[in-house]
């Protein structure tokens, strides 16, 4: 009889040690699962972007914070896709508030990005391009056909910071395959990484990270 | 090894603890498995945590970060997951919950160190390393649920988060199959694994289990086996000892006992044997047994060995045998044979005993018979010689030569009888029924009547007798017995004693011991010849040219009757410087309380005067008067005064004599002198004087020195006479001082009154006191208030009451057995008196 309370302590103690687990992971995957704040993405290439358009094929811009720690998973998937589709050509603007000194943009994000063939880092100070494009997650990214035309915005990872399949590479490489032309719909997806601005989340009504 | 796990005995035995070993180190196992997953687990969490740090510290918005959630999570969160793990391991290692739940905490964190990670390849692989880990425990079951984690980990992440694992927001139910492959492709393996590790462990078990086993049998079987070999050695030991003792009493046996093989080689020679033959064990040992035999025996002993061969045993058989230096022992053989264990016959054991004594004895019995016989037969034909002379008339019976040959009848039939009786005499020698009638007796008396009675013998032979009488006192011994001792040696000194030669008998006190001792002149005897002296049927010359008679058994029969009287025998001579056979007796020692003679009816007149003498001889040995004087001649002189005035001397010639014979006899008067060859008188005096026994002896002192009167000597002597001195006076003396303390014979008689009429007159006339009854016996002690001798003239056996009187003083108690004897002796001498 008395080693009938201890089992069930036992049990007790069991149990909730496991559900205690599952609601961390649960937790963590919620985190993982929810996208960072978006807007509607401009259409055409913006006119007043310093960038230059590809007009052979397509232009891929990306906005990166450069410390996101979630977008470590989107610079590798770049890498794939930019092996994949070797038309493309990446723009990858790196986010630097004023309040940073020059060369606080460069991070391992950057690093890796440069190593990319095909893939152009550069900086966007203060966030004139990301204003032009309307990024406002670190990791969006905005395809453009030959013609200026916006084909897909969002991000090319699964969840945050998480490497592997995920729709939004799938995407770019299926519109880059087909060789799309004006006319066709504008893809868009859950871009997974920080907030480029500092009252975005508020703007775009989404909470910080931490929560 | 295998033999002994085939046993069906220890088969059981072997499974249980083969079992147990393999459970016992399954746990061991579990045990250092758990240890090494709770360092593992922390070292991940902090590892994880680190991992969070560097690869995402912070998250971002804009130009504001805060600590990324991952930091929190591989803390916290790996934390948790690690927690109840190691609490396990820490309160129930080796347990099965405790390495399950490491299998789940390992593989949860493994699905959150691949999150923080971001899902890199590289951080997969961390699932596949943890379930080799887990592989550790050897035990399938763990890796089964470390695995239904990981799938349980698909499945519901591709349920509720599919694009975590899929990238894909769409549910693909079945996708996480694909994953779960290559984990169940690896538990495969890990399974195979860790059945072979088992079975190789409890193959190691039952190993083990089987040496453990082996191991207590074998110390079992070495301890039952020790103690079967100490059985054994003590049986052994014990067998040795037996038989080194049989050995032993084998080798030492007074026989010779010989062993000899199947061809009748010696194999074992004891010491009986070397003393019997001479050979040494080493020098025999491997002869033929035919090297004791003659060569006329040779054939025999062939018989013998036949004989034996068939199983035979010879027993009892007197043959002889001869020995190295070649002279031949006559010897008793016994041959029988030797049997090994399996009932074969594999040699022979001779014993032979020496018989040669038993064939000499015999010889010297057969010698005896016919000596004996020729002893017989001749004196014999003398007497039917003489007497058929005188019965035919060849010679007149009243003539000379009449008389002559009844004479020679008569010697003849005296020699007969003297040979009987010593013939008789060895018979009850022999048989040990020889009686003595032990008495005190006088040695001078003794001495002259048995050269008295040898006179005869001694004079044809011109030999004179002589006796020199250094011991005057009585003896304790049987008068006629120690009258044939001395008689025997006497005339055997005279036999042997050239004319004209001297035989002294001599007399000489030895502590309590008198020894007579006869000197003669004769040819004297050599020392080997005296070692056999005394043996029965021993003579210097047996043969038939002796010249000196006899029968060979005197001087074994003087030998018997001196040892049966507590004396002893011997001699001493040389050759050519004539012999000294001596004999030696003890003094008397009579209790001074009483003298009790008995003379016992049946009355005749023959009777009567016997008691007279013997009252007589009482009357007359009474006074005892001890002679302490060194002048033989002097002595000779006052003994022959002291006889007539009824006295009785006994003379001592030194202070040494003296004590001896103060010890043995009680005196009425001592006569001193103080000029001793060993002392001075006066010495002697002291000594009288100071014992309790002795002091109130009076002693007179004869002397030629001169002695202070008022010394202390003259105060403690009864009187002083110097020398010169009248015998008469010195006999008047004597009276005086004797006759406070004379005592008189009294005789008790109630027999018939005409006996007592005329007896009691008779020692009336004696001086006696003629008592009738006990009464009276005991108004006159009374009034005497001392002791006295008494003889006992009866009809009748005496009561217990009137022995007792007789016998003990009212005031005193003494030693019954002198007086019984005396009573005895007396009653013996009247029995034999009146037969």
């Amino acid at each position: 009889m008395k080693k009938l309370p201890a089992q069930l302590a036992y049990i007790a103690g069991s149990l909730l040690w496991l559900g205690l687990v599952c609601y961390g992971f649960q937790a963590l995957l919620v985190y993982g699962a929810r996208p960072g704040p978006q807007v509607s993405p401009q259409s055409k290439w913006p006119e007043k972007t310093a960038l230059h358009l590809n007009t052979d094929s397509y232009t891929l811009v990306m906005f990166l914070h450069p410390q996101c720690p979630c977008s470590n998973a989107t610079v590798t998937e770049l890498s794939l896709l930019l092996a994949h589709c070797r038309s493309i050509k990446a723009n990858v603007l790196f986010i630097r508030p004023k309040e940073f000194a020059p060369g606080w943009e460069k991070s391992i994000l950057w690093t890796r990005v440069s190593n990319i063939p095909g893939a152009q880092a550069m900086v966007d100070v203060d966030g004139r391009e990301r204003n032009l494009f309307a990024a406002e997650t670190s990791g969006q990214c905005a395809l453009y056909d030959r013609d200026g035309l916006l084909r897909f915005s969002g991000g090319i990872t699964g969840s945050r910071g998480h490497e592997g399949d995920n729709r939004g590479l799938s995407q770019i490489e299926a519109i880059v395959d087909r060789q799309e032309t004006a006319g066709s719909s504008i893809t868009t997806g859950p871009t997974f990484g920080c907030p480029l601005r500092n009252n975005a989340l508020e703007a775009a009504g989404t909470k910080a990270c931490l929560n | 090894m295998l033999e002994l796990s085939q046993n069906t005995l220890l088969a059981k035995p072997i499974d249980e603890r083969s079992e147990a070993l393999f459970n016992e180190q399954t746990f061991a196992v579990h045990q250092r498995t758990d240890r090494l997953f709770a360092w593992l687990l922390l070292l991940q969490w902090f590892a994880g945590a680190l991992f969070a740090c560097v690869n995402s510290p912070r998250t971002w918005t804009g130009s504001h970060s805060d600590v990324h959630i991952h930091v929190w999570t591989a803390i916290f969160l790996g934390a948790l997951i690690i927690s109840r793990p190691i609490y396990l391991i820490w309160t129930r290692p080796g347990q099965a919950v405790t390495r399950h739940s490491v299998a789940v905490g390992q593989m949860l964190y493994s699905a959150l160190l691949i999150h923080i990670s971001g899902g890199r390849i590289e951080t997969h692989f961390h699932v596949f390393g943890s379930l080799a880990f887990l592989s550790f425990y050897r035990d399938w079951r763990v890796l089964i649920t470390a695995s239904l984690v990981v799938v349980a980990d698909h499945v519901l992440r591709g349920i509720y988060f599919p694009q975590s694992i899929y990238g894909v927001n769409a549910i693909e139910p079945l996708r996480w199959i694909e994953h779960a492959w290559w984990v169940v492709f690896e538990d495969v393996f890990l399974i195979n694994c860790c059945q072979a590790n088992l079975k190789e462990m409890r193959a190691i078990a039952v190993r083990q289990a089987e040496v453990e086993i082996t191991r207590d049998n074998v110390e079992e079987l070495v301890k039952l086996r020790t103690l079967e070999l100490q059985s054994s050695e003590q049986k052994l030991a014990a067998q040795l000892v037996e038989n080194a003792q049989l050995a032993n009493i084998v080798q030492w046996a007074g026989d010779a006992i010989v062993g000899q093989d199947l061809e009748g080689r010696i194999t074992s020679w004891n010491k009986g044997a070397e003393a019997h033959f001479g050979y040494s064990s080493e020098e025999i040992k491997g002869k033929p047994g035919s090297i004791l035999a003659s060569q006329e025996q040779k054939e025999e002993l062939e018989e013998q060995l036949v004989q034996c061969k068939a199983g035979a045993t010879l027993a009892g058989l007197e043959t002889q045998r001869t020995r190295k230096d070649g002279t031949t022992i006559d010897v008793s053989l016994t041959c029988s044979p030797v049997f090994d264990n399996q009932n074969n016959i594999i040699g022979f054991c001779k014993v032979m005993h020496n018989i040669g004594d038993r064939k000499e004895a015999e010889r010297r019995v057969s010698e005896f018979y016919s000596i004996v016989s020729h002893e017989l037969r001749t004196p014999l034909t003398s007497v039917r010689g003489a007497l058929g002379l005188v019965e035919n008339g060849v010679v007149e019976a009243g003539s000379a030569d009449g008389a002559q040959l009844i004479t020679v009848a008569r010697e003849s039939t005296d020699r007969l009888i003297r040979l009987i009786n010593d013939i008789l005499d060895l018979k009850k020698i022999e048989s040990g029924k020889l009686e003595l009638n032990l008495r005190p007796l006088a040695v001078d008396h003794l001495v002259s009547e048995c050269l008295k009675a040898l006179t005869g013998m001694s004079g044809p032979a011109q030999i004179t007798l002589e006796k020199d009488l250094h011991f005057n006192g009585q003896i304790f011994a049987d008068q006629d017995k120690t009258t044939q001792i001395l008689t025997n040696l006497v005339s055997n000194a005279i036999k042997f004693s050239p004319e004209g030669s001297t035989v002294t008998v001599r007399t000489e006190a030895r502590e309590n011991m008198i020894r007579f001792t006869v000197v003669d002149k004769g040819p004297g005897i050599s020392a080997a010849d005296q070692r056999k002296l005394f043996e029965k049927f021993q003579q210097l010359d047996s043969s038939d040219t002796r010249q000196n008679g006899g029968t060979g058994l005197g001087l074994a029969i003087s030998r018997a009757l001196a040892q049966e009287q507590k004396g002893k025998i011997g001699l001493d001579s040389e050759p050519g410087q004539g012999s000294s056979f001596w004999f030696e007796l003890p003094v008397v020692t009579v209790d001074p309380a009483t003298n009790t003679n008995i003379c016992k009816e049946p009355f005749s007149e023959a009777s009567a005067n016997k008691a007279l003498s013997m009252a007589r001889t009482v009357i007359i040995e009474f006074k005892n008067v001890l002679l302490v004087e060194d002048d033989a001649n002097l002595a000779k002189v006052l003994s022959v005064h002291f006889s007539k005035s009824d006295y009785r001397t006994h003379w001592a010639g030194t202070i040494k004599d003296a004590r001896t014979l103060l010890r043995s006899h009680r005196f009425d008067v001592v006569v001193l002198d103080l000029s001793l060859p060993d002392g001075s008188g006066l010495d002697l005096l002291e000594e009288i004087k100071s014992h309790p026994e002795t002091e109130s002896i009076p002693v007179i002192v004869v002397t030629g020195q001169t002695v202070d009167n008022r010394s202390v000597a003259r105060a403690t002597v009864a009187d002083w006479l110097p020398k010169p001195f009248n015998t008469d006076e010195l006999v008047g003396v004597i009276d005086r001082v004797t006759a406070s303390s004379s005592v008189k014979a009294v005789m008790v008689s109630d027999c018939d009154t005409g006996v007592r009429m005329v007896v009691g007159s008779q020692l009336k006339a004696l001086g006696l006191r003629c008592i009738e009854g006990l009464d009276q016996l005991k108004l006159v002690t009374r009034e005497q208030n001392q002791l006295f001798p008494i003889v006992v003239y009866l009809s009748r056996e005496l009561t217990e009451e009137e022995r007792e009187a007789l016998l003990l003083n009212e005031d005193m108690t003494g030693p019954q057995a002198p007086q019984m004897e005396l009573l005895d002796a007396v009653s013996e001498l009247i029995g034999g008196i009146c037969k």
